[in-house]
């Protein structure tokens, strides 16, 4: 009777035992990975990505923007042609001129023609070795102001020369910059945003 | 139900566990020397109290503490106010301690009296001030110091064989890479058992001893920064003399020979993901860089402070590129500390447009915030006083960093006249040019014709790069010639040589022929030099090509090598302008008003558009 006895307080203190190590092992893990999180949440910061803006020699303000945009907004076949409009907001600025600067993979796509879709402006093209550069200039005949809302002022046809994916940018090469001039020749550099395209 | 009957067991089990810690876990201390001072020690040393008196079980149970024959709670181990105003408090002892065996702040029991690491029953651990070891032999605290000695009373007391430390100082305080620096130790005695280490000083040695200063003479580490950690050492040397210690010696700076911008960060410890992408434009010396600086005592790899711990090099580039670098960063503690640094060296200048740091997760670990450009300037660029170092800022918009030669130091630059290296040929020597030019537009003696400055370089022969722009002052004749002159050092006589010419409103001319010629104005190009230069003067009439116009200046006087919408809209807009000011800037002609023709100029000059390279 006192064995049994005995036996049975044994085992109640022996499982008495194992809970407590289970219970601490649990309440050990749950308080280690509270630590954890707190440790990560002090090393790093909560941070808003912020757009890259193109740079320049001097700082410069940046007002309305410039859009491309493929026509069939579907992937092109090799060897066929398509087109890239390009689209202009001033900001109810005047424009009495702008520059253009595409790049793209010049040795994938080539350029076939460059349409002015601004009759009141004259362009002159130049293919560069590794972009378009178009520059703009009102023409003197046409003397009311002009403003630029989402207008099509250029329209790019290219032929595509190899498979693969393809950036078009119109971010500054070295010292050349897309921008915007108004009637008082201020220069004002828009907002651009790449568009790739995929070539099968 | 199994599970919840478990989960009550536990909750029961774990309930009665700790109920009965105190019982097994708390044990009596003997009050310390001081701690019952302005209240009763107890009989038994284990209490202090006021009033009448309170047993040191009361204190010892948690709950039913009895005290005058009336029950009354107990919160841990002090009993609050009795009834009749009496206190109590359980002992503590001396910092915890108490016994002979260690620790207890310089407590020790009196000779013989320990038991089991304890003073024994009913008698007080003795505080020993200073006490470097116990009666026992044990060490306590406070441990005697490398310049202290234990004496016969077991305690720290100054070592007077120990040659003290008086003063040292660092000189030059701001040093460039590798200069040399002095580092002067005074300890009022010539010592052999002294060095000099810390602030990434390198090949230190002695140099003399002049009045009580031991002076050494070190080179300054290759790394940028701030150093605090100069010191004077010694180790234990020579008959007693030196004990082994450091001293501070003093701060220095060491200054990058670059241009660089630098922003202090918070790194996590983990795996993080840079990437930059930038431009550069012109690469000479070190180039341009972006690079992760430690900027805590130690950092990741054990990499000390203003030690690099990557560093991207960015080539000079037609076109903007993006460059990615893995590294894992580990440590302790405040280990967390870095830089991200902007560099671009002497004659170098890039323009930076995004710099990204993001952990194993994705997650952007810092921001881009704005410094805008920065010019030739020899002085670290650091981050506005209001960004925190939390706020991990770098740049917002990078705009351009450029660090133009002569170099930060221009006693040993290179001289401004003189371009590249010859590659070989006659011995390099200086050749005069007088040169005759025809101006766009300009077919007369002008309305406006005064002096103009012109930029004239030269490029091939035995040049391997062309030299510099050199400003020469041109003036017109009655035909609408302008002449000049320009003086180049240090050029082999020869042939093969090339003449670019830059007016200050066109587009640089290349000129590879002795007597150029052109059918329509403008069209003349050219490819190879063929001009031959003599030692000496040298004369060219380039007067039968013209120079075309259009390249306008802009803000703060600068042309940018292309005829763009600015140049044309500047020229359209100011149509009819006499102004002097608008026609110093688009009056192509020089005749004193911004007309049609200027307008006309710049539209033909737009066949070209770009500086001839």
């Amino acid at each position: 009777m006192e064995n049994t006895k005995h036996t049975k307080y044994t085992r109640l203190m022996l499982l008495i035992l194992a809970v407590i190590l289970l219970v601490a092992s649990i309440v050990g893990y749950i308080v280690s990975q509270r630590m954890n999180t707190n440790q990560r949440g002090e090393s790093t910061t909560q941070i808003t990505i912020t757009p890259s803006v193109v740079p320049t020699l001097i700082p410069y303000p940046v007002q309305g923007s410039l859009a491309l945009k493929e026509k069939t907004g579907q992937s092109i076949k090799l060897g066929s042609s398509f087109t890239i409009d390009i689209f202009a907001t001033s900001s109810k600025d005047t424009v009495a001129g702008y520059d253009v600067v595409l790049s793209y993979d010049t040795s994938a796509i080539d350029n076939q023609s460059v349409q002015n879709m601004a009759s009141s402006f004259r362009i002159f093209t130049y293919k560069r070795t590794n972009h378009l550069s178009i520059s703009a200039t009102k023409n003197l005949s046409i003397t009311e102001p002009i403003q630029f809302l989402e207008t099509p002022i250029l329209s790019l046809t290219f032929i595509a020369k190899k498979k693969g994916t393809y950036v078009f940018s119109l971010k500054p090469v070295g010292n050349e910059t897309s921008k915007l001039v108004n009637e008082a020749a201020a220069v004002t550099y828009p907002e651009t945003k790449d568009i790739r395209l995929e070539i099968n | 139900m199994r599970k919840l009957f478990l989960l009550i067991f536990c909750t029961l089990a774990i309930g009665f566990v700790i109920a009965s810690i105190p019982k097994y876990a708390f044990a009596l201390e003997t009050c310390g020397e001081h701690e019952c001072d302005g209240w009763t020690e107890s009989a038994d040393h284990t209490t202090c109290y006021k009033g009448g008196g309170c047993p040191s079980w009361v204190c010892e149970k948690v709950t039913d503490c009895k005290w005058d024959g009336k029950e009354n709670s107990c919160e841990g181990n002090n009993c609050p106010t009795s009834f009749t105003g009496d206190e109590c408090f359980l002992c503590k002892g001396d910092g915890g301690g108490g016994g002979g065996g260690g620790g207890g702040g310089g407590a020790t029991c009196p000779a013989g009296k320990v038991t089991n690491g304890k003073c024994e029953a009913g008698l007080r651990p003795i505080t020993v001030a200073n006490c470097c070891k116990d009666k026992d032999g044990g060490t306590c605290t406070p441990a005697c110091t490398a310049e202290q000695i234990c004496n016969a009373e077991k305690k720290c007391v100054p070592n007077s064989e120990c040659t003290g430390f008086v003063k040292a100082s660092v000189a030059p305080s701001t040093v460039r890479p590798f200069d040399q620096v002095t580092v002067k130790c005074d300890y009022g005695k010539r010592l052999d058992c002294l060095s000099v280490t810390g602030a990434g000083l390198a090949n230190c040695r002695y140099s003399r001893y002049e009045g009580t200063d031991n002076i050494f003479v070190c080179d300054a580490g290759q790394n940028a920064g701030f150093y605090d950690d100069a010191k004077c050492t010694t180790s234990t040397g020579t008959a007693g003399k030196c004990c082994a210690g450091a001293n501070k010696a003093g701060d220095m700076t060491i200054l990058g020979t670059d241009v660089h911008y630098d922003q202090d960060i918070v790194l996590p410890f983990e795996t993080v993901i840079f990437t930059a992408r930038v431009q550069t434009v012109i690469s000479k010396n070190k180039g341009v860089r972006i690079e992760l600086i430690c900027n805590a005592d130690t950092c990741a790899n054990n990499i000390k402070k203003n030690a690099t711990i990557f560093s991207l090099p960015f080539p000079s580039t037609n076109d903007f590129v993006t460059k990615t670098q893995s590294t894992q960063l580990t440590g302790t503690g405040d280990d967390r500390h870095y830089i991200v640094r902007i560099s671009a060296d002497k004659g170098s200048e890039a323009y930076f447009d995004s710099v990204s740091m993001k952990d194993t997760k994705g997650r952007e670990l810092i921001r881009n915030g704005d410094f805008t450009s920065v010019n030739n300037t020899s002085v670290t660029t650091t981050q506005p006083a209001e960004w925190g170092e939390g706020d991990n800022k770098v740049g917002y918009y990078y705009g351009s960093l450029a660090a133009n030669e002569p170099a930060l130091n221009p006693t040993s630059g290179p001289n401004p006249t003189s371009g590249p290296s010859p590659t070989g040929g006659a011995a390099p020597t200086t050749v005069n040019l007088a040169l005759k030019i025809k101006l766009q537009g300009v077919t007369k003696k002008p309305a406006k014709s005064e002096p103009i400055n012109m930029q004239v370089k030269l490029g091939g022969g035995g040049l391997s790069a062309s030299t510099a722009y050199q400003t020469a002052q041109f003036t017109v004749d009655d035909s609408g010639v302008w002449s000049g002159k320009a003086s180049f050092s240090s050029i082999s006589p020869g042939g093969g040589y090339r003449i670019y010419i830059k007016g200050p409103k066109h587009i640089a001319k290349k000129i590879c022929d002795e007597g150029p010629s052109e059918g329509k104005g403008g069209e003349y190009h050219c490819g190879d030099g063929k001009i031959a230069l003599k030692a000496g003067d040298n004369g060219f009439d380039f007067s039968k090509i013209i120079q075309l116009a259009g390249d306008l200046p802009e803000a703060g006087g600068k042309q940018n090598g292309i005829i763009d919408a600015y140049d044309t809209t500047f020229v359209r807009t100011n149509l009819g302008s006499t102004d002097a000011a608008n026609g110093a800037i688009g009056d192509l002609n020089f005749d004193g008003v911004i007309d049609t023709q200027d307008y006309s100029m710049i539209l033909q000059s737009l066949s070209i558009k770009f500086d001839e390279e």
